[in-house]
């Protein structure tokens, strides 16, 4: 038993030694996760556009432009000064700044005498999306208030000349009598409307995941880094061959079982630390609940065992190192394509989701997904379970009886 | 009981015949060679011997315990030096005699002091915890060495150790050998290179194309070579005159006779010399002549009809 931890822990301190492959294993999974949360919008707020505001003209005609501004979602309005306006602007400090100028309501309420209401906007040349955001955003609100004032002109005006205090009741009577008279002047238009925009969405083939896109790739790219690890603690059999320590372990009292036994071990060990970090990584990331941890972490490192069991006698049946590298990628990249490590399942074509949730890794992000963020039945688990582990189980055993013939002679 | 007993041994790989009807035994403290040329069939044998093969038929036995039915038995009183390095680069020199004792069984207070008694046996102590990926040829050669008796084995299997080593650490590693054999361990020393096995060896087999040629002491084996010099004549000769002139002398074995040279067993050779020049006639340009005394080279050729290293 000692020495089953004692060839555990040599072929740890080896990989240790080469950190390459190590921080290949871990870091590409984890590059292409960092990736996909990088483009992903759904998980992070929204970028917000900040627009300083300068109002020279600080009316009720301006206040409503500046409210129906601060509704947008993307925007986020701050009020300043026309000289700290143009510094921050300067230092790129903002993404746009908007010059209300005095007489804006006069010119929005006489436009039929032919004034022009003008805003200034300077934005951002550093920034290439954000500006043109602010300036549709501009837009729109200004043609809103344009027909607001074209179609309740009239009892906006009052509103705009009662400054003393709120409108009195009697004029808050004829604004609205008036505002329903416009109404209904227009009943013909509005209702039905007269343009109707019927939008129709083309049905989902399936249900459209909950998850968001970080929470959908997790399983998958942890799953990549184990299948990872599998392939190359597998082929460390024939790296061991070239070292010539195969044929002397072989040598010496150790069965085929327990050497195999032990590369299984450390195996499942670097698993056990790439499974933690990943699965915390998820936790803090992509708002993986705690205390699904120890449950998505043990069947981890079960299916990675096992992944790892599965692999070993390509090795054996392998005719060179280079042959059981290049059988070795030949397998891992299908099954990381199909077992959702590059696309989850919810993006695949269902003839294909429906294929890769039956590979062994498949099976193991399918239930580590159920683990995760689903409900967890047994079933489903044990069904897995059974689904990898005996395949694994034979692979093992006949990777170990394998062994000794296919090696001790080369 | 021998240390090692190997009867009879044969291993077959389809049509070629490796090791044909092999047999032999080692006793305790005894260096024992097996001297051959490359393909003789040494490694093959040393393979079936640690249990690494399967013999076709013969059997192995390892104090007493048969390499195939109590394999396990066999191999823990066993040590293995293989011909290759067997050594993990990326690990220390002590990390690696630690590892391979316990694939041994040894247990971690019986492995503290070992490692550190085999790291000064074989010169390493300084660089303990050094990696091997920078350690010399040499070095790697007696780390490779103890790694193989880290276990105290009853038997070591020494396949070529020398091989490619410097002559400084060439001569290190066979008093190692010397001071297993002095502590009562048997050794099985594989080599082609005579003067090794005539320097270290109490008894030697000469073996070639899997056969056992020869068996015995060194002076058993100058023996059989009748106490007869080696003369050796380079040159333009007609190999059928040569070989009929030849044949007439007393005294006088001829080992080999082509167009080039010539081999013969003469006793006193010196003083045949001017009727071995007259028996190869007129037609004879001779370049060189060698005269060697009895060795185990002369018994090879006498043997197999052809020189150790060709």
């Amino acid at each position: 038993m000692r020495y089953l931890f004692v060839a555990a822990a040599k072929d740890i301190r080896r990989r240790l030694a080469d950190p390459a492959a190590f921080v290949f294993w871990i870091g590409l999974p984890l590059l292409l996760g960092g990736l996909l949360s990088f483009i992903n919008g759904d998980d992070a707020a929204p970028p917000r556009a900040t627009v300083l505001v300068v109002d020279a003209d600080d009316t009720f005609s301006s206040g409503l432009l500046l409210t129906a501004l601060e509704r947008a979602p993307t925007l986020e309005l701050q009020t300043v000064s026309l000289d700290e306006g143009r510094r921050r602007i300067d230092d790129g400090d903002a993404t746009a700044l908007l010059v209300v100028p005095q007489g804006f309501e006069q010119a929005v309420f006489d436009a039929s005498a032919g004034l022009a209401a003008e805003l200034k906007l300077v934005t951002n040349p550093a920034q290439q999306i954000l500006p043109n955001i602010v300036e549709e955003t501009l837009e729109i609100v200004v043609e809103g208030v344009f027909y607001a004032q074209q179609i309740f002109g009239g009892a906006l005006r009052r509103i705009a000349a009662s400054r003393s205090g709120p409108p009195s009741d009697v004029d808050v009577a004829a604004m609205a009598v008036e505002i329903n008279r416009e109404v209904t002047s227009l009943q013909d238009v509005l209702f039905p409307p007269a343009i109707a925009l019927t939008v129709a969405r083309a049905a989902p083939e399936r249900t459209a995941p909950s998850l968001s896109l970080g929470q959908l790739f997790l399983p998958g790219m942890l799953f990549m880094s184990l299948l990872f690890i599998a392939g190359g603690m597998a082929g460390d059999i024939w790296e061991e061959q070239q070292m010539g320590t195969l044929k002397r372990a072989l040598a010496t009292p150790q069965s085929a079982l327990r050497l195999l036994a032990g590369k299984l071990l450390a195996g499942i060990v670097m698993m056990t630390a790439i499974a933690f970090v990943a699965l915390a990584a998820g936790a803090l990331l992509f708002d993986v609940a705690w205390w699904r941890f120890p449950a998505a972490l043990a069947w981890c490192v079960f299916t990675g065992g096992a992944l790892l069991a599965l692999m070993t006698p390509l090795n054996m049946l392998a005719s060179s190192q280079r042959a059981a590298d290049m059988l070795s990628s030949a397998i891992i990249f299908p099954l990381m394509m199909l077992g959702g490590s590059f696309f989850p399942f919810e993006y695949m074509p269902a003839w294909m989701a429906a294929a890769g949730r039956w590979t062994p890794n498949g099976l193991g992000v399918a239930r580590l997904k159920d683990l995760l963020y689903g409900d967890v039945a047994f079933a489903p688990l044990a069904i897995a379970a059974l689904g990898i582990g005996v395949p694994a189980a034979a692979a093992f055993l006949f990777s170990a009886r394998k062994l000794r013939r296919r090696f001790a002679m080369l | 009981m021998s240390s090692i007993t190997v009867d009879a041994l044969r291993k077959q790989y389809g049509d070629t015949v490796a090791v044909d009807g092999i047999s032999f035994a080692a006793e305790p403290g005894e260096v024992f060679g097996l001297l051959g040329p490359n393909g003789a069939g040494k490694t093959t044998t040393i393979g079936c011997v640690s249990g690494l093969l399967q013999p076709t038929a013969g059997r192995v036995a390892v104090m007493d315990h048969d390499v195939v039915r109590d394999a396990i038995n066999a191999r823990r009183a066993l040590g293995v030096v293989p011909q290759e390095l067997a050594l993990y680069q990326d690990l220390s020199a002590a990390d690696n005699l630690a590892y391979w004792g316990a694939a041994y069984d040894m247990s971690r207070n019986q492995l503290r002091p070992r490692v550190a008694e085999v790291l000064e046996e074989i010169g390493l102590a300084d660089r303990a915890r050094d990696k091997v990926g920078t350690f010399s040829g040499g070095m790697k050669r007696r780390l490779n060495f103890g790694c193989g008796i880290i276990h105290r084995p009853r038997v070591l299997l020494l396949d070529e150790p020398t091989a490619g080593v410097d002559p400084q650490s060439r001569v290190r590693l066979l008093d190692l050998v010397r001071e297993q054999a002095k502590s009562g361990t048997a050794v099985v020393y594989t080599t082609h290179y005579m003067e090794e096995a005539q320097e270290l060896c109490d008894r030697i087999a000469i073996v070639d194309h899997g056969k056992l040629l020869a068996i015995g002491t060194l002076a058993e084996l100058r023996a059989l070579v009748a106490e007869k010099d080696l003369v050796r004549l380079s040159g333009r000769f007609d190999a059928a005159a040569a070989s009929k002139g030849l044949a007439e002398l007393a005294d006088v074995d001829v080992l080999q006779v082509t167009a080039d040279v010539v081999t013969l067993a003469a006793r006193s050779g010196s003083r045949q010399l001017p009727a071995i020049f007259a028996a190869l006639g007129g037609s004879a340009d001779i370049q060189e002549t060698t005269l060697t005394v009895p060795s185990l080279e002369s018994l090879f050729i006498k043997l197999t009809g052809r020189e150790l290293r060709e």
